[in-house]
């Protein structure tokens, strides 16, 4: 037997009219005469149903963990600033190179070998200092001793 | 392939009309195994074509049930015995034979009845009564508007009475209009 529920459902917008209850009855009727299929045959139609959706559904994998969400961003973030990174090492290493060269003593420098880099320049003819014998040009041993 | 929501949508689809669309294709067939291939025949059609539905979800499931249908009698041609469905379960018919017998009787008016009506009476009636649907659904599948579906269903059903519960004669009840 329907409902109250369902016979207010089934004569939903209905004109006013004197044969309405009339009419009300025989909806319910009408709806009650239903012919149903059984539970297992429902069952059984849903499970057709659940298999074809098994066969077309696209199931995603499954969400990544905190781990790998953390791992895909820091590699990401390295890949990014790795030239950077590169640039700057570059950088310092130079600088390092170019300290190094400049501020070790006897270290080479480009004005020549054995001679400092310094505001203070030898006095010429110093006391106490050989002078570096001239050649004779007549061929005699060098004067000085 | 279908997504996650796609199979959610579907999934719900059937809970909410899957057993009014078996019941309207049981009144249809009057074949409890027909009615069960067929519905279940529907709903994977549901799945197989579902990219294709881009307007209203009942409406479109209701054309599929009804090409369905169509489908069967056409490739059919047969009208099942009128005991091919059986009585309500509740019902105990063994206490009272001759209450059966009526009620059997019944049914087939009321089956014939259903039948007779025109559209868009048949769709409505059968989606009113059978699929359970509101006004409002109901109209949203058919194009109409909700107060003329309840116009419209007042009307069907005051046809139906008279079609039911008139003189019962051998004479087939002819296809009725139903504006």
């Amino acid at each position: 037997m329907a409902s109250p529920r369902t016979i207010s459902t089934l004569t939903e917008g209905w004109p006013e009219a004197p044969e309405n209850y009339d009419l009300q009855a025989f909806a319910a009727t009408v709806r009650d005469e239903r012919p149903e299929l059984s539970a297992p045959a429902l069952d059984r139609i849903a499970d057709q149903l659940s298999a074809e959706l098994d066969r077309r559904t696209h199931v995603p994998d499954r969400p990544p963990t905190r781990w790998q969400l953390f791992r895909g961003h820091a590699l990401a973030g390295a890949r990014m600033i790795a030239p950077y990174a590169a640039a700057a090492c570059l950088l310092v290493a130079g600088g390092v190179w170019v300290h190094h060269r400049v501020t070790t003593p006897g270290a080479e420098t480009p004005q020549g070998p054995g001679r400092l880099i310094n505001h203070e320049r030898p006095a010429a003819n110093a006391p106490d200092q050989p002078s570096t014998p001239l050649p004779d040009p007549a061929g005699n041993a060098p004067r000085g001793g | 392939m279908l997504s996650p929501d796609d199979r959610l949508q579907i999934e719900s689809l059937y809970r909410r009309f899957g057993k009014g669309v078996g019941s309207y294709v049981l009144a249809r067939t009057r074949d409890r195994e027909l009615a069960e291939s067929i519905t279940a025949q529907v709903f994977l059609l549901v799945v197989r074509r579902w990219e294709q539905c881009h307007g209203n979800v009942v409406a479109w499931l209701w054309s599929i049930v009804r090409t369905e249908l169509a489908r069967h009698f056409r490739d059919r041609k047969v009208h099942e015995p009128i005991d091919a469905v059986e009585p309500p379960a509740d019902r105990d018919d063994a206490a009272d034979p001759a209450a059966a017998a009526e009620r059997a009787e019944m049914s087939e008016r009321m089956r014939q009845a259903l039948d007779a009506l025109g559209e868009p009476a048949h769709s409505l009636v059968h989606m009113k009564f059978f699929l359970d649907m509101s006004n409002v659904d109901i109209a949203e599948a058919l194009g109409m508007t909700p107060s003329n579906v309840g116009v419209v269903a007042h009307r069907a059903v005051k046809r139906l009475k008279e079609l039911v519960e008139g003189p019962r004669a051998a004479v087939p009840i002819a296809k009725v209009a139903v504006a």
